[in-house]
């Protein structure tokens, strides 16, 4: 039995494809303005790995920001729940997800089943989110992808604020003005970013396995800062960016084999 | 009360309504405005609650002129600071402020109250130019006690009444003075949730939770239930019969009482309503409620009742609000 999850991000989608609660085949893809588009070409693009058809998928669960817009979707489930699910999957010993998206930062407290036992979300401000590194990689014209290990590779890291995202760039250009490393910027940048979301964590119990999620998952320097803030050493799987997507297609599975407990 | 009477606003939850009843003014709300012209942010800073910025910045702009005054109690900082701004800057709107006690019980804050609202009553006097008589105040205290007890009566169909059925007939009984109930229909099993905070600007947060199949079934806002639970005596000194009225509903968490608690208050209601969690809607920013919250969550955490924490600013996002919600409800329903 195949079952689907697709997860709408701000900035990218995801989808995963089950058989009998495993996972066979995972896609990303640039959101784009249209989502429900994007939503449809992801899903597609997973089920064509397996070689199974559109029809053959038993059960769909949409999550993410997105998730009204998976058109053809059995169901919605937030992405907090998704990323619990997921990442108990990917590591059953986890209790702590830190989800980090292209817009918004959670932090959730799983139990040992994979459900949320409670979580906290970011404000609407992009500080401590994805966005607020695009933001300093433009400026400093980086690529997103070395941004982490170039934070790493500095001996000393920059003193930049944590709050405000507008504000924090202004103060990269100043540190810029007077010459600063690049590096060294850059990795005060990664530690602005840790120290927000070690706040936004520091409103849950933050207990072992600490297990990073989301799209920034992926930076390397923000998995090591955020280890230091919390003190504990920070989980990162292969599939982290995919573990909302992985969670909706095992609720997907858990609905049709009486695994499901409550809408 | 065919006639149309003068309204005067008030923003705090000690409103004493019988002696603005009695000198001829119906008591309003003002509600916060989603939008802002940032003319009240020009005198108060980002850190004052949406309420009372909202409050300044449509009384700046003139939206408030109809206004015969506005009647304020000393309760947090945010509403102090609004009394010098509003004398200062929106003098064409009276302000009336009263001293209200800090501590609801003792000795000497009967009497104190009595004494600010003898206060009150002259300076209101003094501005509409006509005597407030006790045998006035005495028919406002009758009149308000009539109309509470038909709002505590809506309020037990609360948990069986669908929203728009509840919201109907309260609608219905403010204009017909009058408690018509409608036919029981049968309802969809939906969590049960109770609702704390000081008051909401608006109706956001309700469509949420009926959209994703949440019922409220109760509530410790200022502005809430608390505000219907005990009347005024009729007989005796009325202003001291308001005063005992202030000084017996459950205190709002600027103000102490030795014998009544917010947290027991909280367990109570979850229990009697059967409530599967409780949401926190505070207004961000919002001191007194941001300390009561970390008693009443732990209280909650302690007996097992999830609980979520939302803060809400004039631009509360929807669709964050809304994802929060759903997780809460989803938490809640164990998925």
């Amino acid at each position: 039995m195949y079952t689907a999850g697709v997860d709408i991000g701000a900035i990218t989608a995801k989808a995963a494809v089950l058989k009998d609660g495993e996972l066979l085949a995972t896609a990303i893809i640039p959101a784009g303005y249209d989502r429900a588009q994007a939503a449809s070409r992801v899903l597609d693009q997973t089920v064509a790995q397996v070689g199974i058809s559109r029809a053959q998928i038993a059960r769909l669960v949409g999550t993410g920001y997105g998730r009204v817009q998976v058109h053809g979707a059995d169901r919605t489930v937030t992405e907090i729940t998704c990323h619990a699910r997921g990442a108990h999957y990917l590591c059953p010993e986890v209790r702590t997800v830190i989800d980090i998206g292209g817009q918004d930062s959670k932090a959730i407290s799983v139990g040992a089943d994979g459900r949320v036992l409670e979580f906290v979300m970011n404000d609407k401000c992009a500080a401590g989110t994805g966005r607020f590194l695009e933001v300093m990689a433009q400026a400093l014209e980086e690529d997103l992808l070395n941004f982490g290990m170039l934070a790493l590779s500095s001996p000393r890291r920059a003193t930049i604020s944590s709050t405000c995202t507008v504000f924090a760039e202004s103060e990269v250009v100043t540190l810029m003005a007077a010459g600063i490393d690049k590096a060294e910027i850059i990795a005060g940048i990664h530690e602005a970013i840790a120290t927000r979301l070690a706040t936004l964590a520091g409103r849950i119990p933050v207990r072992d396995v600490v297990m990073l999620t989301g799209g920034v998952a992926l930076n390397a320097g923000v998995a090591h800062m955020l280890g230091e803030k919390l003190g504990h050493s920070i989980v990162v799987p292969r599939h982290a960016q995919l573990a909302g997507a992985i969670g909706a297609a095992l609720i997907a599975y858990a609905d049709l084999t009486g695994g499901r407990t409550a809408e | 009360m065919g006639h149309q009477r003068a309204l005067i606003g008030f923003l705090t939850a000690c409103v004493p309504e019988e002696l603005l009843h009695a000198a001829g003014f119906d008591p309003v709300f003002i509600f916060p405005r989603p939008d802002e012209c940032g003319r009240g942010r020009v005198h108060l800073p980002g850190f004052v609650c949406w309420i009372v910025t909202s409050a300044l910045d449509q009384a700046l702009g003139g939206e408030l002129d109809q206004l015969a005054g506005l009647v304020l109690a000393k309760t947090c900082d945010a509403t102090q600071g609004l009394a010098d701004l509003w004398r200062r800057n929106v003098p064409h709107i009276p302000l009336f402020h009263f001293g209200m006690p800090s501590r609801l019980d003792g000795p000497a804050v009967k009497s104190y109250l009595a004494a600010e609202l003898r206060d009150l009553r002259k300076r209101i006097q003094a501005h509409t130019g006509h005597p407030i008589t006790d045998d006035e105040l005495r028919e406002s205290i009758s009149w308000c006690n009539r109309q509470r007890a038909l709002v505590r009566e809506a309020y037990t169909h609360i948990a069986t009444c669908s929203p728009p059925d509840f919201y109907a007939t309260l609608r219905t009984m403010f204009k017909s003075r009058r408690l018509i109930l409608p036919q029981p229909s049968p309802l969809p099993d939906a969590p049960r949730l109770i609702l704390v905070g000081s008051a909401l600007g608006d109706v956001v947060l309700f469509e949420i939770l009926e959209q994703v199949g949440a019922r409220v079934v109760g509530d410790l806002f200022d502005l809430g239930e608390r505000y219907f639970e005990a009347d005024a005596a009729e007989d005796g000194d009325p202003l001291e019969a308001i005063a005992q009225r202030l000084c017996t509903l459950l205190p709002t968490p600027t103000k102490y009482h030795s014998t009544k608690s917010r947290v027991q208050r909280l367990l109570e209601l979850v229990r009697t309503r059967q409530a599967a969690g409780v949401i926190f809607a505070r207004q961000k920013f919002c001191e007194p409620h941001g300390f009561d919250y970390v008693r009443l969550a732990r209280a909650l955490s302690q007996v097992g009742v999830p609980h979520l924490l939302l803060e809400l600013e004039q631009t509360s996002q929807a669709g964050q609000l809304r994802t929060r919600v759903e997780a809460f409800m989803e938490v809640i329903g164990r998925v």
